[in-house]
C-alpha cells in the first residue's frame, strides 16, 4: 500500500481544480478493499453501499484539507472504521440494545440476506466474532480476512502493534473456544 | 549453470512430470497441515458474503450521482436549526413577558392614581381646547356664577398692594 502511483494520486487529487477523473481512479483503486472492511463490520451489503459511498464523498469533499500527518491508505480505512462504528451505535441505540445484542442480531439476519452463502462453519465462525468486544473484532477481520499487516492495522487503528498482536491472539483463542464448543 | 543439470546421470529416474506437479502437491500438504493445527478455522478470506453483480463496476457512477446532485443543491443552511429553536423560542418568550407584565401594569392603573396637579399641568399646557359653552355644560347649569367669588371679596388694599408687587408694563391697566 502506498505506492508511488498513490502518492500521485494524492498530489493530483490536492492540487488540480478538477479531479473527478483522479476521484474515480481512487474509487477503483480502493473502492473493493473498504467495501470488505465495512462488510466485515456491518455484514449486510446495503448498509454497506449506503456507509461506503458517504465515506468516498466525504473523501471527496475532504482530500484538500488532509494534511498527509498519515498515509492515504490509513487516512481512508480510518473514515471508513468511522463511518461503520457510527452506523453500528446509530443502529443500536434506534434499537434500544447494546452493541453486542446488535452483532447477535446482525448475525441471525444473515442466515436470511440473499447475499450470503456461507456453509454451517462459516455462519459459526461468524457468530463466533460476534461475541468478541468490538476492538477484538475489528482486530479479528482486519487481520484473518483482509490480511492486512499489523504495522498497518497499527496506523489505521492508531494502536501499537504489540497491543494488536495481544488482541489478535485473545480473538483468535476465544474464537477457536467457541468453535469447539458444541 | 543450469537449472536442467544440477542431477548428473547416475542411474537414479524420476517419475514423468514429478516436478511439474510437484509446487501443487506440496501446497495441498502445507494447507492439510495447517488444517491439523487449527482444524475449526475455515479458509480464509471465504467469508460467506456475496455482492451483487455489476456492483463494483457502478459503485463510482453513483457516487458521482450524489456528487453532483450535493453540488447542484448549493449550501443549504437550515433555518430550522437546534441553536436557532433555541434562540427563537427565547425572544418569544422574552416578548410575552415584556407584554405580559405591561398588560398587568396597565390593569393596576386606576384614576384615583393621577395626581391632580398633572392634571392641571395637562390644561394650562393647553393640551386641550375647551369653548365656554363647553365648560358651561360641563359645570352644570345649577351652578350660580355671582357665588363663586363672593367669600373671596378684595378689599382695595389688598389689591394695590398686589399691583405695586407686580411689574405691570401692560398700558391697559390704569389704577385710580
Amino acid at each position: 500500500m502506498d505506492t508511488q502511483e498513490e502518492k500521485n494520486l494524492l498530489i493530483a487529487l490536492q492540487t488540480k481544480k478538477d479531479i473527478n477523473a483522479d476521484f474515480a481512479k481512487l474509487v477503483a483503486l480502493y473502492q473493493q478493499r473498504l467495501y470488505w472492511h465495512i462488510r466485515n463490520m456491518v455484514k449486510n451489503h446495503e448498509d454497506t453501499d449506503d456507509i461506503l459511498q458517504n465515506v468516498f464523498i466525504k473523501v471527496y469533499k475532504n482530500i484538500k484539507k488532509f494534511k498527509g500527518d498519515s498515509k492515504l491508505y490509513s487516512w481512508l480505512y480510518r473514515i471508513a472504521t468511522n463511518e461503520s462504528i457510527t452506523f453500528l451505535n446509530q443502529r443500536a441505540k434506534k434499537y434500544k440494545i447494546s452493541n453486542e445484542e446488535l452483532s447477535i442480531q446482525l448475525i441471525q439476519n444473515l442466515e436470511a440476506d440473499v447475499y450470503y452463502d456461507g456453509d454451517q462453519m462459516q455462519l459459526k465462525l461468524q457468530k463466533a466474532i460476534a461475541t468478541l468486544p468490538q476492538k477484538q473484532q475489528q482486530v479479528f477481520n482486519m487481520k484473518y480476512f483482509q490480511e492486512l499487516k499489523y504495522k498497518e492495522i497499527s496506523e489505521i487503528l492508531e494502536t501499537s502493534e504489540g497491543a494488536l498482536k495481544a488482541s489478535y491472539h485473545h480473538a483468535t483463542k476465544k474464537i477457536e473456544a467457541f468453535l469447539k464448543s458444541d | 549453470m543450469e537449472k536442467n543439470n544440477l542431477h548428473t546421470n547416475n542411474g537414479f529416474k524420476v517419475p514423468e512430470n514429478y516436478f511439474e506437479s510437484f509446487t501443487n502437491k506440496l501446497s495441498e500438504k502445507v494447507s492439510s497441515t495447517n488444517n491439523q493445527n487449527t482444524p475449526t478455522l475455515p479458509d480464509k478470506k471465504d467469508t460467506g458474503f456475496k455482492v451483487p453483480k455489476e456492483y463494483f463496476t457502478t459503485l463510482e457512477g453513483s457516487i458521482q450521482q450524489k456528487l453532483s446532485a450535493n453540488k447542484s443543491k448549493g449550501k443549504i443552511i437550515s433555518l430550522v436549526h437546534r441553536k436557532n429553536i433555541l434562540y427563537i423560542s427565547g425572544i418569544a418568550a422574552m416578548i410575552t413577558l415584556i407584554l405580559t407584565i405591561s398588560i398587568q401594569k396597565k390593569s393596576e392603573f386606576d384614576f384615583d392614581d393621577i395626581k391632580v396637579t398633572d392634571v392641571h399641568t395637562y390644561f394650562s399646557e393647553e393640551n386641550i381646547e375647551l369653548t365656554n359653552t363647553e365648560i358651561a355644560s360641563l359645570l352644570g347649569e345649577d351652578i350660580n356664577y355671582t357665588e363663586v367669588f363672593e367669600d373671596e371679596l378684595i378689599t382695595d388694599d389688598t389689591l394695590l398692594e398686589y399691583l405695586s408687587e407686580e411689574n405691570l408694563d401692560d398700558e391697559i391697566i390704569f389704577v385710580e
